[in-house]
């Protein structure tokens, strides 16, 4: 997985990425760089399966052969941001759930977390590790609805609504579900809202069809799209990336 | 091998030209690598990004800027 953080604001990174049609994650505002002690732009760091850092130096000096040596032992990144890793400790019949959760069944580990309370056949250790990890469960939830409550109130209800309606699709008719659900109504009725959502999607679609068209010609779409949405965020993202950083 | 390509291109595509790091730069190889935190991310969804959930990966991590 690659990550790339710049401590520059949001503004100036997002326009970049936009310009140059970046798919890896990228990260703005970061503080990270003082913490690696990096000689200097650009500088690259690899971490490996655990944790370690493996290699650190100008990205030139970084060879197929040691990214192949990190990448042993290394699980495929998670296809579903419901899924994550979780880190209590896990005892007896609660590890089949936390396996669950790897992979994004976040409703079917929930529900049968929640039973362990009350199953007379189970252990007080896994009673502690299933309430350990339906915690886990519940703070990856908010997690995600905080995220959605961000990105919907900074104009980015594409995000949002991708989020809740994974949600809702996971959660179906439990109570998780259906505030996800409603949320996301509230957003696809929502007039101004609305408009943002379907000039996120349609930008989306210029970005992908755009990727591989030389910088002028991919300019030269963005600008018309410009002009096309002005006055949504998604409009104002192409006007910024249509213009050239120094 | 497709990631390390972006990576480098990332690297090379900002114009900085920098000195090599010397021998005093940079971490210790070995020692856990400290979290990466940034105030917004791209191409990403979901919750805030923490090394910990990418403790199963391995993690190219590019230090760059625009100019």
């Amino acid at each position: 997985m690659v990550l790339a953080v710049s401590d520059e604001d949001a503004e100036k990174v997002g326009a970049y990425v936009d310009e140059m049609g970046l798919s890896v994650r990228v990260g703005a505002g970061s503080p990270s760089a003082n913490a690696y002690k990096i000689a200097g732009y650009p500088s690259t760091a690899l971490i490996g399966p655990g944790g370690k850092l493996l290699w650190q130096g100008h990205p030139s000096g970084l060879t197929n052969g040691e990214v192949e040596a990190a990448l042993k032992g290394a699980k495929p990144l998670p296809t579903s941001f419901l899924a994550f890793t979780p880190t209590s400790a896990l005892e007896g019949r609660v590890a089949s759930q936390a396996k669950a959760i790897e992979q994004g069944k976040l409703a079917r580990a929930h529900a049968a977390l929640s039973a362990f309370g009350s199953d007379a056949k189970a252990t007080d250790g896994e009673k502690a590790s299933a309430s350990a990890l339906l915690g886990e469960v519940d703070a990856h939830i908010a997690a995600l609805v905080a995220a959605a409550e961000r990105s919907a109130k900074n104009r980015d209800p594409q995000k949002a609504v991708t989020l809740y309606d994974a949600l809702a699709k996971e959660f179906g008719s439990a109570s998780q579900g259906v505030s996800a659900k409603s949320a996301a109504d509230a957003i696809r009725k929502d007039p101004v809202l609305s408009k943002e959502l379907d000039a996120a999607e349609a930008f989306e679609k210029l970005r992908s069809s755009t990727a591989k068209l030389a910088t002028a010609k991919r300019r030269d779409k963005l600008v018309e799209f410009a002009e096309k949405w002005k006055g949504t965020k998604a409009g104002e993202r192409a006007k910024a990336a249509a213009t050239p950083s120094k | 091998m497709k990631s390390l390509l972006l990576a480098a291109a990332l690297g090379l595509g900002s114009l900085a030209v920098l000195a090599v790091p010397s021998q005093d730069e940079g971490l210790e190889l070995g020692v856990a690598a400290p979290n990466v935190t940034a105030t917004t991310w791209f191409n990403h969804l979901g919750t805030q990004i923490d090394l910990n959930a990418f403790k199963n990966q391995a993690v190219v991590l590019e230090f760059w800027a625009t100019w």
